[in-house]
């Protein structure tokens, strides 16, 4: 039960709770699906895994996905040395953006049908997908951080960091499948 | 009480009417009396007279709403689900609602704020008398310049105050009024009412420091006020302990009082957290110490060191009373706000007080009156100290933690409870093992907020854990904190508002607020620091003006020894505790009144409107944590001042943003012409939360940036913007060609590199304009 609660006790959702993608497969073909893509992250992708850091698996579904990046954190760099489409772009001004239906997105062609959501503080993350939620309803949105997060349409649940890791694994060898 | 200013009594009198016998005239107060500055457009604003400069500003600045709730459980119509598109009840919708919840924690801040004022004055004027008078020191004219500008009074006594306050009261009862079910139901409007709540609490702070200044002798705008300590390392525990915890200075003055008058100065510790620290050791530097921010309170307490721990308002632990019975303290609640279910002593004798606290029959009293209190506290504190010598050892062995760390059940309830989500478990079973480090590192990211605690299945102190590991760095923190200095001086002002409006001086850069820091307290030295070294102007208060004392350089110096306490280039100033935020909001108004001699008087508008344009200012709440914050920082939305908040700050549940991407949002008045000209995203944004430091670091660069910047002062900003981005991001920003107007203001060492760049970009030189958003303000039209 405790992993698909919210990973923060008192965090509390409302009444619609995110759906938890179990499988890295349906992930990954759900992923496929989804349209544009824009991947909103957090400083905390630069945290090592056992095999590499977490902005490598970020650059690997950005890549597969053709998604944009939109963060401010020292990852940065490397998204751009791996020649990806990535704004200097706060976390909540780029939420903020995705509501506005107007915008194009980072590359002016057309808005985002889908936000992936890695490596912000939890209950920052909490926050963003619950305006989301609330305010762009027309925009699937998806967590891959190892927590559950209730506001997200699709969110992992709460996973040990092994777990978190053998996920991510296989979902990037999905996608690039 | 009737005050009367003006008493006539005509025994007869002829007159064309007729004859006039016995007539008694008496005027009450003359409450606008008149001085050299004729009355401005909005003396005493209701909600609705600045509404439009707020409509102004909303254009721009978006709100975007990330609901903290999704249900409304105000009214027995609910709980309404107002998720995805519904309504409630009453028919608010979710952006309603949330912004309805931002109005109502405004409307808490400044509610406390001037009802501290309000019992700050009273005992002011009990104490000193109606006609003390207000004194700001050498080199203040403008001695509250925001409650001149917003109310239109010019306070010389501490009479006046009173009847300041009255206007801040009136307001906060009608906004608050506003938030019941089936008022206001436009999200727009709420802001309009948040911004209003925000400017009223900024009246109300200034009224309280003003008058705690000129009655009781704090620094008055010294740009010298004395070092004073600051860490549990600068306490002699051999000595008896008093701790001094909340907002409202009184009681802890009368501790410092009790002190001097009894010989007793340098024999007992007077110790303080928050901003009654703050504002004790600006009454007397030498009687009192501070030990660190709100965040400390747990950790101090737990040390076993006070003897009596003394309580007044706002931001208190308020569970405090429990900790202190555990070490055996005293415990002395002194506000009516705060009176923690206890007996009220008050009335009685101070011999029995102090007899019931030392011989344990009561552990904790209710004292109203301060000077009791400093009596009470000092004689309870003296003849416990002796008995308690076995609380104030140090109980961090290793053998002890160990014990208590092999009894976790590893359930993880303390990491899920941790609002930093600290690795709590982790470091907890490390130190099982024997290995203490991980436990000990946790101590500069801990917030104190000890539910982790509160969650632990197996009871263990989790904090007090981690506090012990870290023991030696704890009880060795002594460091240095200048005393909060009050306002800034017009001399001041008129030196260097020049060089602000012009840009030559990058910026006045504020680090204001709680201690709710999501990474630790570096962040906010290093920030503080940064901008100290490149000239801007740094400026603090509370808590975090504590916090960027706390670190040292290699030289072992803290900021306030390494950087001037005068309010120019590369300086290091604290202004003082929360009520003292209004000196910076202050500077920003004497800039556009004294430097730019815009008129002052009720006149609002227009000189938020010139804030706006004009003075790169910003406000940097990084552990941003109340209420009181939350309304703090909308008394600077609306005069102009951004203010960017650190991760927490998102709980805020809304941003104001600009959209930079937006051309058609940037456009300003050319006062010159009247032509609509596009001014750039200068500020960009209004409320603002950043990720992370570096984030941090370059939007308060940008957001410093101004429509009216000159060039000289446009290229030593950009250089600041592009330096900190390069260094972090190892580019140039992607919108350079948004803020550069003319070749001139280029950085000439960067010349090159970013010509090219806007090249790129399809670059295209564009008139400076002397911005305005206010229509009236235009001198010519076109």
């Amino acid at each position: 039960m405790w992993r698909t609660e919210p990973w923060l006790k008192a965090e509390v959702p409302g009444t619609k709770k995110a759906r938890v993608l179990e499988k890295p497969g349906l992930a990954a073909s759900m992923l496929k699906r989804a349209g544009r893509v824009l991947m909103i992250v957090g400083h905390r992708v630069s945290e090592a895994l056992s095999s590499r850091p977490v902005s490598d698996y970020v650059a690997d579904i950005a890549e597969a996905l053709n998604a944009h990046i939109a963060t401010t954190s020292l990852a940065y760099r490397s998204f751009r040395e791996r020649g990806l489409t990535v704004a200097w772009l706060s976390p909540i001004e780029a939420a903020h953006r995705v509501t506005d239906p107007d915008w194009m997105g980072l590359d002016g062609k057309g808005c985002y049908k889908a936000v992936v959501v890695m490596g912000l503080p939890y209950y920052m993350s909490w926050l963003i997908f619950s305006g989301l939620k609330n305010f762009a309803m027309n925009v699937r949105t998806v967590s891959l951080d190892r927590f559950y997060q209730p506001h997200a349409s699709w969110s992992l649940r709460n996973l040990t960091t092994e777990e978190w890791e053998k996920f991510l694994d296989e979902l990037v060898e999905k996608l690039k499948a | 009480m009737s005050r009367k200013d003006l008493y006539v009594r005509v025994k007869e009198a002829a007159t064309r009417l007729g004859v006039l016998k016995d007539v008694e005239i008496a005027v009450d107060r003359i409450l606008y009396e008149e001085y050299e500055e004729p009355m401005g457009p909005t003396p005493m604003p209701s909600i609705k007279d600045l509404r439009s400069w707020d409509l102004t500003l909303l254009k721009r600045y978006k709100p975007f709403y990330m609901p903290f709730c999704e249900l409304c459980c105000l009214c027995t119509f609910g709980k309404c689900d107002l998720s995805m598109g519904k309504r409630g009840a009453c028919g608010l919708d979710m952006a309603g609602q949330q912004s309805r919840i931002v109005l109502l924690a405004c409307c808490i801040g400044a509610a406390t704020h001037a009802g501290h004022a309000k019992h700050l004055v009273e005992y002011l004027i009990e104490r000193y008398g109606r006609d003390c008078p207000i004194d700001m020191g050498e080199g203040v004219g403008v001695e509250a310049p925001i409650t001149r500008l917003v109310t239109g009074i010019r306070p010389r006594t501490l009479r006046d105050l009173e009847d300041v306050l009255e206007y801040v009261s009136n307001q906060i009862v009608h906004l608050l009024s506003c938030t019941h079910t089936g008022q206001e139901g436009s999200a727009l409007d709420f802001e309009s009412k948040v911004l209003h709540a925000g400017m009223v609490d900024h009246v109300a702070m200034e009224v309280a420091d003003i008058a705690q200044i000129s009655a009781m002798g704090f620094p008055k705008s010294d740009p010298d006020a004395p070092l004073v300590d600051l860490g549990l390392g600068t306490i002699d525990k051999s000595k008896p302990v008093i701790m001094v915890v909340g907002h409202n200075v009184p009681s802890a003055a009368c501790i410092v009082d009790y002190l001097v008058e009894h010989g007793l100065l340098g024999q007992v510790e007077a110790t303080g957290l928050c901003c009654t620290a703050h504002d004790v050791t600006r009454y007397n530097p030498k009687a009192a110490k501070i030990v660190g921010p709100i965040s400390w309170q747990i950790r101090y307490i737990r040390t076993g060191i006070p003897d009596v721990v003394v309580v007044d308002e706002q931001c208190v632990r308020t569970n405090l009373i429990e900790e202190a019975e555990k070490i055996g303290a005293a415990f002395i609640a002194t506000s009516e706000k705060n009176c923690q279910g206890l007996r009220d002593r008050t009335d009685d004798p101070v011999d029995d007080i102090v007899r019931d606290l030392i011989e344990g029959v009561e552990k904790a009293v209710l004292i109203f009156e301060p000077e009791k209190v400093g009596e009470v506290a000092v004689r309870v504190a003296m003849a416990l100290a002796p008995k308690r010598r076995s609380y104030k050892e140090s109980k961090a062995s290793r053998e002890r933690i160990i014990e208590y760390a092999k009894q976790c059940r590893r359930c993880m309830n303390c990491v899920r409870a941790c609002p930093n989500n600290l690795p709590v478990m982790d470091a907890v079973n490390a130190a099982a093992k024997g290995d203490l480090k991980p436990l000990a590192e946790l101590y500069e990211h801990c917030i104190g907020c000890l539910r982790c605690e509160s969650a632990c299945i197996a009871d263990l102190p989790i904090h007090s854990l981690i506090v012990w590991a870290a023991d030696e760095r704890f009880r060795d923190e002594a460091f240095k904190v200048r005393s909060g200095r009050g306002a800034i001086k017009d001399t001041e002002i008129r030196a260097v508002g020049g060089p602000i409006v012009f840009g030559e001086i990058p910026g006045v850069v504020a680090f204001v607020g709680c201690a709710n820091y999501a990474y630790g307290g570096r962040d906010i030295y290093e920030m503080a620091e940064e901008f100290a070294k490149r000239r801007y102007i740094v400026v603090a208060s509370g808590c975090a003006a504590m916090t960027i004392g706390m670190y040292r350089d290699e030289e072992g110096k803290t900021l306030y020894e390494r950087f001037p306490g005068a309010f120019d280039a590369g300086a290091v100033i604290n202004v003082g505790s929360c009520v003292s935020n209004p000196h910076i909001s202050g500077a920003a108004v004497k800039i556009a009144n004294i430097f730019a001699r815009r008129p002052l008087r009720a006149n609002y508008e227009e000189i938020a409107d010139y804030v706006l344009n004009r003075v790169g200012a910003v406000g940097v709440a990084w552990g941003a944590m109340s209420q009181k914050a939350a309304s703090i920082a909308s008394g600077f939305w609306r005069l102009g001042v951004p203010v960017i908040v650190g991760p927490h700050g998102s709980k805020y549940r809304r941003a104001l943003l600009g959209r930079k991407d937006r051309e058609e949002d940037w456009y300003v008045y050319d006062a010159r012409t009247g032509k609509r000209v596009y001014g750039g995203p200068a500020p960009e944004h209004l409320f603002y939360m950043a990720e992370n430091k570096e984030e941090a670091m370059v939007m308060i660069a940008k957001l410093c940036m101004r429509p009216s910047d000159t060039t000289k002062g446009r290229a030593i900003k950009l250089s600041h913007y592009i330096d900190l981005y390069r260094r972090y991001y190892g580019e140039l920003p992607d919108d350079i060609h948004l803020f550069v107007r003319t070749l001139a203001d280029i950085p000439i060492t960067m010349k090159e590199e970013i010509l090219a760049y806007l090249k790129e970009k399809g670059w295209k030189e564009r008139p400076i304009p002397d911005p305005t958003l206010l229509p009236r303000l235009i001198r010519r039209r076109v």
